[in-house]
């Protein structure tokens, strides 16, 4: 048992966190929350040439050669930063999928994009009608002489605008699941923005009848199944990370507030009611990493780790909910003004709870995964 | 013991909704929401209230009011709350503003400011919170001092809401040296179109309508426009936030809500085809609301029972005020579960499940636990006074 961070590790954190601070401020934040596509690209360009982004991938692709772990104290400081880069959508889930999926020129040409450069591969999985990720789309593929079609539409698609690859989920004629690389700026896609609370650029995409090549289907039925799986996983995991970036930049707030603020002729935080609620903050924000850091070592080891990855987000949204409130509580008026920098973090915290996997779906995996 | 209300606050109820049915317009949303049309129509909204003698009900009738019960009174809070307030800024004249006048005022006052009160013709905004008094009010620095023939105040108050469409303003601020915080201060009754004052609005999480700064520049106020004895403000301003907590109906937004999740879990059908509502968390969920939702309301109406016996006491408010803000915010979180991921898709999207229903109450219910005293306050009222612990 060594529950430290590595020297890596380590460096990560300390090399993020300078070029975050000297990149990134809150009004930065708030521009790029207002920019049509929400997203601070300069900041994701930037991790791309430093090798982050790649981080986790295997050496003999050109990757980092470091594990998902390691990319989670990345994710970290991006949530600390309030940072919205497609990092979850592509280191996370796009890298995992398309290393879970049976090997071809195709996939071996995305991973190598994926390491190589800046490129943006990101899911569009959520059904317009379905209720998460994991529900069965609704959006057809239809195989042709040429290769196939896909027809229908997807929600929440993360950075859509700036990605050059849509790895899409969709039903064959024969209800077998099947997911299918899209050129984004092939024929017949279209986006458009969803208004939404929290910090990721989410996007409505329509598929008008678009036709790929046969090698862009890159997986069928239950191997299909099982890579979005992977996917989801790394992705939940990694975005887990981020909202424990989003608490400990809600204890910063809250923390040096309530040291300086008065009322009564006393600073609040001496008042119990005020301190109580950031030292909970700290407890479930140290037990939100920490379960963080084991299911991410569990997926590098290979293992299996469902109920690890359902059981930590189902905690995770447990307690970010409630540290949503405390943060806010210590706070008073001003924290609810958009001036003051705590609703960046606790509308990422609370989309976060409803993303990748709810609590409901998390538990019901948790449940079977637990033998019940 | 009688949990219903009287028969003919019932009546009351159902031609009050037949009336809103009528006026509320289709893009009606709440006061809350950043749309220019609504402050001109809760005008409007008031005045057809008050031709039909439904806005000051439960006033004297010597004050605009028709001296009606409580209880029909009661109705017309959780009506006009449950839909999204559309009397705007005018509840707070009618639930504090008004009756503090009657306390405190002079018979001049009451016929000057009364009337349009009970015309609904009037907006009046609170301006007591300032940046270093918050719930330590009586720190409050705004200063009022003598001039030619009148006050000239100036000072800062914060947090002050719906203050860009208040034609006046009441004024808690310093006139006089005390020894002790909570003296030398006064009330004032400011008109808003006064020299000096300038009022900036502060955008909010719930958006730009939610409160605003307001400065004090050398502002004059006439002597005959201070309300209660110079120096006693705080007396006067204590009464007023006890009528304020009596006033506010939190429980009838919570039903509105309920009945549309509910309608929403038995509707809409789950991955497998299964109606939301069969999944153990929704009927959990919503179970749990149902019964807080029946003791928010039952607390409310114990505090109106006891002033109408003339029992009224100064704990019970606050443990309605903590409990209600308490559930506004667990049913904007269970209800945002309960939709799912679309939840946090805002109003107006195509996606967005009940029409981001949820996600717009989660935001508005934020800062229910601050305003009108922080629920922490609350619970140093409920311990030393309730329970008589030391301070
Ligand atoms: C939506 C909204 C509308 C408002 N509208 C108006 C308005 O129209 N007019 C107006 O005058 N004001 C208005 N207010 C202001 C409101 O009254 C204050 O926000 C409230 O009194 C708290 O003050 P504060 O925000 O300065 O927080 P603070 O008093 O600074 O409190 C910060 C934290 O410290 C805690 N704390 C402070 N003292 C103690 C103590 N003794 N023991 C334990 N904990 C303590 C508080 O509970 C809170 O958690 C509004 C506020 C909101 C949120």
């Amino acid at each position: 048992m060594d529950l430290m961070l590595s020297d890596t590790q380590e460096m990560i954190r300390d090399g993020a966190r300078r070029f975050l601070a000297d990149s990134l401020d809150a009004d930065t934040v708030r521009e790029v929350e207002a920019s049509a596509d929400g997203v601070h690209a300069e900041i994701w360009a930037q991790m791309a040439e430093l090798g982050w982004t790649a981080l986790a991938l295997p050496d003999d692709i050109g990757g980092g050669g470091a594990g998902l772990a390691d990319l989670c104290v990345l994710a970290e400081e991006l949530g600390r930063a309030a940072a919205s880069t497609p990092l979850v959508a592509t280191a996370g889930f796009a890298a995992a999928f398309l290393r879970a999926v049976e090997p071809t020129a195709a996939t071996r040409d995305l991973l190598s994009r994926l390491a190589a450069s800046d490129a943006v591969i990101t899911p569009a999985l959520a059904d317009v009608v379905g209720r998460d990720e994991r529900s069965a789309p609704s959006s057809v593929l239809t195989e042709t002489d040429a290769g196939a079609t896909i027809a229908g539409a997807k929600a929440m698609v993360p950075y859509a605008s700036v990605a050059q690859v849509l790895l899409v989920s969709l039903t064959t004629p024969d209800g077998e699941a099947a997911v299918v690389a899209v050129d984004r700026d092939a024929a017949g896609v279209s986006w458009a923005r969803h208004g939404a609370t929290g910090g990721d650029p989410l996007f409505h995409v329509e598929f008008d009848n678009v036709d790929v090549p046969a090698d862009a289907v890159l997986a069928r039925g239950p191997a299909a199944q099982r890579a979005i799986d992977a996917g989801l996983d790394a992705a939940t995991i990694l975005a887990t990370a981020e909202a424990v970036g989003c608490c400990e930049a809600m204890i910063r707030l809250g923390s040096e507030y309530a040291s300086n603020r008065q009322q009564f002729g006393r600073v609040i935080g001496s008042y119990q009611a005020v301190a109580h609620r950031l030292a909970d903050m700290r407890i479930n924000t140290d037990a939100c990493r920490l379960l963080v850091a084991e299911t991410a070592w569990l997926l590098d080891q290979g293992r299996e780790a469902t109920l690890e990855v359902a059981g930590t987000k189902v905690f995770a949204n447990e307690v970010m909910v409630d540290m949503v409130h405390a943060a806010h509580t210590v706070h008073g008026a001003i924290g609810y003004t958009t001036e003051y920098d705590l609703q960046l973090y606790t509308r990422r915290a609370r989309a976060f709870c409803l993303s990748h996997g709810d609590t409901d779906a998390q538990t019901e995996r948790a449940a079977v995964a637990l033998g019940l | 013991m009688e949990f219903e209300f009287p028969a003919e606050a019932e009546r009351f109820r159902a031609e009050l909704r037949a009336f809103m049915d009528a006026e509320l317009p289709e893009w009606w949303k709440g006061l809350f929401h950043d749309d220019d049309r609504i402050y001109p129509f809760t005008r409007e909204f008031c005045m057809k209230l008050a031709e039909r003698d439904w806005l000051t009900m439960s006033w004297p009738v010597e004050h605009g009011g028709v001296d009606a019960d409580v209880w029909s009174q009661m109705v017309v809070r959780e009506e006009m709350w449950a839909a999204g307030e559309p009397r705007g800024p005018q509840y707070m004249s009618l639930n504090y503003i008004g009756p503090m006048l009657m306390e405190f005022g002079t018979a001049d006052q009451q016929e000057r400011f009364l009337k349009p009160m009970a015309a609904g013709e009037v907006m009046w905004c609170q301006g007591f919170s300032e940046p270093e008094a918050g719930s330590d009010l009586a720190a409050l620095s705004t200063k009022a001092t003598d001039a030619d023939g009148c006050f000239l105040v100036n000072g800062q108050k914060i947090w002050t809401s719906y203050a860009t469409a208040a034609d006046w303003c009441l004024l808690l601020c310093r006139t006089d040296p005390g020894e002790r915080k909570h003296q030398g201060l006064s009330m004032l009754l400011v008109d808003m179109n006064t020299p000096g004052i300038t009022v900036r609005p502060i955008d909010s999480m719930g958006g730009p309508k939610e409160f605003n700064e307001v400065f004090f520049d050398d502002v004059e106020v006439p002597y005959d426009c201070l309300v209660g004895p110079r120096g006693d403000g705080w007396r006067v301003a204590m009464s007023t936030l006890a009528h304020e907590r009596v006033g506010a109906a939190l429980h009838a937004r919570v039903k509105v809500l309920l009945d549309a999740l509910i309608e929403y879990a038995i509707t809409t059908k789950d991955e497998n085809g299964q109606p939301l509502a069969m999944r153990p968390s929704v009927r959990s969920g919503l179970v749990r609301l149902q019964a807080r939702y029946r003791a928010a309301r039952l607390l409310c109406y114990r505090i109106v029972s006891a002033m109408a016996a003339g029992d009224a006491n100064d704990v019970d408010p606050a443990v309605s005020k903590v409990f209600s803000s308490e559930l506004n915010i667990l049913i904007g979180n269970i209800g945002l579960d309960m939709v799912g991921a679309r939840g946090q898709l805002t109003t107006g999207d195509g996606c967005a499940p009940l029409d981001g229903l949820m996600n717009d109450h989660w935001v508005h219910s934020i800062p229910q636990p601050i305003a009108m005293g922080t629920n922490e306050i609350q619970r140093n009222i409920i311990a030393q006074r309730g329970l008589g612990l030391p301070r």
